[in-house]
C-alpha cells in the first residue's frame, strides 16, 4: 500500500476552507483508488461507480468533522467500505439472503495444510502480476469468493484496513477478523490455483531464489 | 330556500358562462388549429454555450432566455456562460438540416412531425472533426422545448469550460 | 472450523505478521521462526504474492475506466457540493427556482391547465381579432433580447417569403434571423438514442433534459494514468 502523498493534508486543509479546486486534487488522486476497491467488493462497474460518487460527497460533507487522527486515504477507505458493506446488504436484503458466507463458500477450512499458490507464480512473482491470463484468473477467483471474504481481502490487501478498522467495519470482532481473513486467503488460493493448473512450472532454482527474498514481509 | 336555489342557479349560470367563453372560443377557433396539427415545418435555434467553473455567476443578456434553465441545479457547478455561436435551421418534414460550428461540431436536425403541442426530431451530432458520430436520437419536445447537449470539454485561445448546445425548436408555418 | 473459531495460535501469529498486526517483540519472535523454515516462508511468499496479484488485477479493472465517467462523477459531486452550499448560505427559496417548483408542482394538473389557457388564450385573441386587424399584438410568451432586425416579431409569425425550408441535408445559413421566445421548460422524452463517443448520459431535470457525450479523445487523453 502506497503511503499517501504529503500533501494530502494541506488539500484537506484547504477544502475545509472552501477550496473546491483542492478537493477536485483529492478526488482525481484517489478516484481510481476507489474505484478498485469499490469494483472489488461490488463486482460490477456501475455500482462501484455510484460507490465512489456517494463516498466523495460524504468525505466533502464530513470534511469539517475530519481531525486527521488517522491519514486521509485511510479515513477515505473507511468511508468507501462502509458504503460497499452497506451496499451489498442492501442488495442482499432485497433477495432476501443475507451478508454472509454461505454463498459459494468452497468450505476448505477443515483441510489442513495450507496449501500455497502454484510454484509457476511463486518463481515469476514479476511476471506473474503482469500476466494478463493470471489477472483475470484472480478476477474471477475473487468473484467466487463469498461476500464476507471478498470484503475481507479487498479491504486488508487493497486497502490497507487493520484488524480493528475491519472489524468496525463489518461489525465482528477482531478475532472473528483474524479468522476470516485466514480462511478468504486460504480459500482464494485454492480458487486460483484451480484455475491455473494448466500454468507450465517454472525451475526449481527460481522457486528457492523466491523463497529467499520473500521472507521478510 | 327560495333564495338560495335562485342565488345557486345564478352563480351557476354565472360560472358556467365564464367557462363557457373560452370553451366556446376554443371549439370555434379549434376547427382551424386541428386542421393545422401535422406539423410541416419548424424553426430551430441552436446556441452553442461555453460553461465556464470561473466567473461571477453573472448571465449575459443574449443568454437571458436561458436563465432559467441555466439556474436549474443540473448547472450549478458553472460560474459562468458564454454563447460562442448561434444557429438557425429551418426545417422541412423528413428533411435533414445541418449546421457545422466553429468548434468543429457538426448538428443535424430532421422533423419528423408532431401535433399541436409536440414536435418530434431526430438529432445527430458528430465530433469536432466531423468524423464520428456522438450521438444520434429521436425525441419528441414541447413545441417551443429546448434539449440541452453537453458536448464535453471546450477550449480555446482565451477560454476553457465546458460546451454545450441548446436546441430549440418551434413548428413554423 | 469456520471464519468465528479460534485460530490456533501459529497461523494467527504468522498471519499477523505478514499483516504488521505484531507488536515489536512478537514480530521478531516470529521473525526467527521463519529464519529456520523455509516451508513456512515460503507459504508467506504465497500470501505476498496473492496480496500484489489481487491489488494488480483491481489496479487493471479501474484503469479500464475511461477518464471521461470520472469526470461525469465529477461534475455530479461538484454539482451536489453547489447545492449543499446554496441551501447552507440561502435556506430560503431562491427567486431563480420559483418557475421549476411551480412547474414541479403542477405538473400533474399540466395536460388540463394547459387546455384552460389555450382556450382562454384562444378567446382572447377572438375578442382582439373583432377589434383591431392586427395580428401578434401581445406575444403570449415575453420576447427574448431584441430579435434581429427584420426578424419575424414571433415563432408564430409567418416566415419571411422567399426564405427555403432545407432541403435534404441543407447546410442552414449562418446567421438567421428567427428569434424564439422564451423556451418552454419541460423534459424531453427520448424515443431512441445511440451514443457514439466513449460514454453517454441522459438527464431530465423535470424542466429540461440534458445529453451528455464526450468525444472518444478526450477521455482517453488522461486515462494512462496509473492508480
Amino acid at each position: 500500500m502506497d503511503a499517501p502523498d504529503p500533501d494530502d493534508h494541506s488539500l484537506v486543509e484547504a477544502c475545509k476552507r472552501g477550496d473546491r479546486r483542492a478537493f477536485q486534487l483529492l478526488f482525481e488522486r484517489y478516484e481510481r483508488k476507489v474505484y478498485a476497491v469499490a469494483y472489488g467488493f461490488l463486482r460490477s462497474q456501475e455500482d462501484a461507480l455510484d460507490v465512489v460518487q456517494e463516498a466523495f460527497i460524504k468525505v466533502h460533507r464530513y470534511l469539517p468533522n475530519f481531525e486527521g487522527q488517522s491519514s486521509f486515504y485511510t479515513w477515505l477507505y473507511r468511508i468507501v467500505a462502509n458504503l460497499c458493506i452497506d451496499h451489498i446488504r442492501r442488495n442482499t436484503r432485497k433477495k432476501d439472503v443475507e451478508f454472509d458466507d454461505k454463498l459459494r463458500h468452497d468450505g476448505d477450512q477443515d483441510s489442513a495444510p495450507a496449501e500455497s499458490l502454484p510454484t509457476s507464480l511463486l518463481g515469476n512473482p514479476g511476471e506473474a502480476v503482469e500476466n494478463k491470463e493470471i489477472l483475470a484468473a484472480v478476477q474471477d477467483s475473487l468473484k467466487y469468493l463469498s461476500d464476507k471474504h471478498r470484503a475481507v481481502i479487498i479491504m486488508r490487501e487493497l486497502q490497507g484496513l487493520s484488524y480493528a478498522d475491519m472489524a468496525k467495519a463489518m461489525n465482528c470482532s477482531k478475532g472473528t477478523i483474524m479468522s476470516r481473513l485466514f480462511h478468504a486467503r486460504r480459500n482464494m488460493q485454492k480458487l486460483l490455483r484451480e484455475r491455473l493448473e494448466n500454468l507450465p512450472e517454472p525451475s526449481d532454482d527460481a522457486v528457492a531464489d523466491l523463497q529467499q527474498e520473500a521472507a521478510v514481509p | 330556500m327560495t333564495h338560495r336555489k335562485t342565488t345557486s342557479r345564478w352563480l351557476a349560470s354565472m360560472v358556467a358562462s365564464a367557462l363557457a367563453v373560452p370553451l366556446v372560443g376554443a371549439a370555434v377557433f379549434a376547427v382551424p388549429a386541428v386542421a393545422d396539427a401535422a406539423v410541416t415545418k419548424a424553426t430551430c435555434q441552436v446556441h452553442a454555450v461555453l460553461a465556464s467553473k470561473e466567473g461571477d455567476g453573472t448571465i449575459p443578456a443574449d443568454l437571458e432566455f436561458l436563465r432559467s434553465t441555466l439556474a436549474n441545479d443540473e448547472f450549478a457547478a458553472y460560474k459562468s456562460f458564454t454563447l460562442l455561436e448561434k444557429k438557425s435551421l429551418k426545417l422541412a418534414l423528413d428533411t435533414k438540416g445541418e449546421s457545422t460550428f466553429g468548434s468543429g461540431h457538426k448538428l443535424g436536425l430532421t422533423l419528423l412531425g408532431g401535433d399541436d403541442t409536440r414536435l418530434k426530431l431526430q438529432l445527430d451530432l458528430s465530433n469536432r472533426d466531423g468524423t464520428k458520430s456522438l450521438v444520434s436520437t429521436a425525441y419528441s419536445i414541447e413545441d417551443n422545448g429546448l434539449l440541452m447537449i453537453g458536448a464535453g470539454a471546450f477550449t480555446d485561445a482565451s477560454r476553457s469550460g465546458k460546451l454545450f448546445f441548446a436546441i430549440q425548436c418551434a413548428r413554423a408555418g | 472450523m469456520n471464519d468465528e473459531t479460534e485460530l490456533p495460535k501459529a497461523d494467527a501469529e504468522l498471519q499477523a505478521y505478514f499483516d504488521g498486526e505484531l507488536d515489536a517483540a512478537a514480530a521478531q519472535e516470529v521473525a526467527r521462526t521463519l529464519d529456520g523454515d523455509p516451508a513456512l516462508r515460503g507459504h508467506l511468499a504465497g500470501m505476498s504474492l496473492m496480496r500484489d496479484l489481487v491489488n494488480r488485477s483491481l489496479e487493471m479493472k479501474a484503469l479500464e475506466v475511461p477518464r471521461a465517467r470520472f469526470e461525469q462523477i465529477w461534475d455530479e459531486i461538484d454539482r451536489t457540493i453547489e447545492r449543499d452550499t446554496r441551501s447552507a448560505r440561502a435556506p430560503q427559496a431562491a427567486p431563480a427556482s420559483l418557475w421549476a417548483r411551480i412547474a414541479t408542482a403542477l405538473r400533474p394538473f399540466r395536460a388540463p391547465l394547459l387546455a384552460a389557457a389555450g382556450a382562454a388564450a384562444v378567446a382572447i385573441v377572438a375578442v382582439r381579432l373583432s377589434g383591431s386587424p392586427e395580428v401578434n399584438q401581445a406575444p403570449e410568451v415575453a420576447s427574448l433580447p431584441e430579435p434581429p432586425a427584420g426578424g419575424p416579431a414571433s415563432p408564430d409569425a409567418p416566415a419571411p417569403q422567399g426564405s427555403k425550408v432545407a432541403d435534404r441535408t441543407t447546410p442552414a445559413p449562418a446567421s438567421e434571423d428567427a428569434t424564439l421566445p422564451q423556451p418552454r421548460p419541460a423534459d424531453a422524452e427520448i424515443h431512441g438514442i445511440e451514443f457514439g463517443g466513449k460514454t453517454g448520459r441522459i438527464s431530465h431535470t423535470g424542466t429540461v433534459t440534458v445529453l451528455y457525450v464526450e468525444e472518444e479523445d478526450d477521455s482517453q487523453k488522461k486515462s494512462e494514468r496509473s492508480l
